[in-house]
């Protein structure tokens, strides 16, 4: 008999072990979609995924230790009227503070409820993209600097040169014939090349380096 | 008590515990039923008919792109879509093994966004496209491909382990459909009637990187000599959505791939087949551009049934008593779950009539 009772507290014990240890660990597939389907929801999610991509073999350099005698110092945090957006921070209050934009595309992740939106202002394109903890809070995800109308805080903009960009940032944390990129903890500054002029500058972009 | 009485008493006491625990298993698994019903779509498969011409393999640009009822009825083309949300390759190959355990198809079209991702990316997408697959070697392997750093395999062996918290959430659902899902999908595709114009579609911002990882392509390698193996004619195409971005870069290395091993290779996006598709941004899509509505899909399928059917010899079997009975009861879902989401989008302005 004793067997019997030992044998059923355990099969006893073994399901509340299971079943009843909830707590805080809410995360299901399915309602915890918010979470891990934020790589999805991430705007155009394969850019994030490839950004920190060190495919090329270059061995990263800190920026500001590389920086030339007389060079500024890189801001990461792209500064549009006053506004400062930091790639990664929350969005919401600096798009509102932005004011109105010219065109604006959301994208909702496949199956979950978390959407990236673009924002157009002029030559300046701004992408959030949901928490993965919480759907609700959008975060920034990318600002681009689409054309020459808009320049970086250290005043490169599309159509300036290689050369420009080193005289300004120093030496590159790595770059291929296509891009240059400068790059702190959690995101950087990359400047793409245009691919029948590869001396200039066609498109920069701030981003978040989610790998 | 005999030795042979505490013996069963033992196995009884045993056996009561697994009943239970799998009872409760059941309970706390997601049902994927009014909320995220992509979720049923892997496991859809399994409740339907297993003779079909044509299999669509691939993300959520397959299921929501191709109406398999609009290729019946054009047709008779018989076609299934085996699709989920962001479906890996490696998935896909997977999913197409465990198709071939019940059916062998005359031609299999895998649309090559997933080629973007290399590696594992997100636990809630696998769990939507592994946990619906009945156990086999292909699902052992589909897990262990597909597993992000967080996640276990013993999780998938017992989704308890997964979905123990889920006690404080459940829902009406949760009880409604224990004991199975309602059909809501049509031969795997996932139906919407409402339109949402393609405006600002953004382009792609530049990539530092645009070369497909090796993993893919040992994927598509193992997709197209297993279509081989079994005399199956692999198609490739990217499906016409707007978003997210397509690559010229993505586009030459699968057009390189495609000319290489004499494989077709469809680019919806290709402005001249699109002017063949008919598909109109403006009214055939119900999110912007990145998935088309019903009516988009149609027209797709429509051209595509052509296409199929000129070149893969695929005849009409409209005439085959079994199969028509079987596409009948689709089709009558089908049209009327187009009635009910235009009768709610009259009364309440959205398709799910909240």
């Amino acid at each position: 008999m004793n067997k019997k009772i030992v044998c059923a507290a355990l099969s006893a014990m073994l399901l509340c072990g299971l079943t009843a240890c909830g707590g805080d660990d809410s995360s299901t597939a399915a309602s915890s979609s918010a979470a891990e389907s934020s790589a999805a929801a991430a705007p155009d999610a394969s850019s994030a995924a490839d950004t920190p991509a060190d495919s090329t073999g270059d061995t990263p350099a800190e920026s500001s230790d590389a920086a030339p005698q007389g060079t500024v110092q890189i801001s990461f945090d792209y500064v549009a009227n006053g506004v400062t957006l930091e790639v990664g921070k929350e969005a919401d209050g600096v798009i509102a503070a932005l004011g109105t934009y010219d065109s604006m595309y959301e994208a909702p992740s496949c199956a979950f409820t978390g959407t990236s939106n673009y924002y157009v202002y002029g030559g300046l394109q701004v992408v959030t993209y949901p928490d993965e903890h919480d759907q609700s809070l959008n975060l920034l995800y990318e600002v681009d600097l689409l054309d020459d109308t808009v320049a970086t805080n250290e005043g490169i903009r599309v159509g300036n040169t290689y050369d420009d960009i080193v005289a300004k940032y120093g030496t590159p944390d790595q770059e291929t014939a296509v891009f240059a990129m400068y790059k702190t903890e959690g995101k950087a500054v990359q400047f793409f090349f245009d691919k029948t002029n590869p001396d200039v500058i066609s498109e920069i972009v701030y981003t978040v380096i989610l790998v | 008590m005999g030795k042979k009485k505490r013996i069963f008493a033992g196995l009884a006491t045993v056996t009561s515990a697994v009943v239970l625990l799998a009872a409760v298993q059941r309970l706390l698994q997601p049902k994927y039923m009014s909320d995220v019903v992509e979720g049923n779509l892997i496991a859809s498969y399994y409740d339907t008919g297993k003779d079909h011409d044509v299999l669509f393999i691939g993300d959520c640009e397959c299921y929501e792109n191709f109406s398999p009822v609009e290729m019946w009825r054009d047709y008779g083309i018989s076609s299934t879509i085996r699709g989920s949300a962001q479906q890996l390759i490696w998935q896909s190959y997977y999913l197409l093994e465990d198709t071939l355990r019940y059916e062998k198809p005359d031609v299999v079209v895998f649309n090559v966004l997933s080629m973007k991702y290399g590696e594992p990316q997100s636990e809630a997408y696998n769990r939507m496209s592994i946990e619906g697959m009945r156990w086999s070697k292909s699902k052992v392997n589909c897990i262990k491909a597909s597993m992000t750093e967080e996640e276990s395999f013993l999780s998938y062996v017992f989704p308890i382990l997964r979905y123990h918290s889920r006690w404080s959430e459940l829902t009406a659902d949760d009880f409604k459909y224990y004991f199975g899902a309602e059909p809501n999908f049509f031969s795997g595709y996932y139906l919407r009637a409402d339109a949402k114009p393609a405006e600002n579609v953004p382009k792609g911002t530049p990539l530092i990187d645009y070369s497909f990882s090796e993993n893919c392509w040992n994927y598509l390698d193992k997709m197209m000599s297993l279509c081989a193996e079994n005399n199956i004619q692999l198609v490739l195409i990217k499906a016409p959505s707007l978003y997210p971005y397509w690559y010229e870069e993505w586009d030459e290395q699968i057009t390189e791939y495609a000319e290489k091993y004499h494989l077709p290779y469809i680019n919806f996006l290709d402005p001249s087949i699109q002017e063949q598709t008919g598909i109109d941004y403006a009214a055939d899509t119900y999110d912007g551009g990145l998935h088309l509505n019903v009516y988009g899909a149609e027209k797709l399928s429509r051209w595509f049934g052509a296409y199929l059917a000129e070149r893969y010899d695929l005849r009409d079997r409209s005439g085959e008593s079994k199969l028509a009975a079987e596409w009948d009861e689709i089709c009558a879902r089908y049209d009327a779950e187009i009635a009910r989401q235009l009768k709610n989008l009259e009364q309440y302005g959205n398709v799910k009539g909240e």
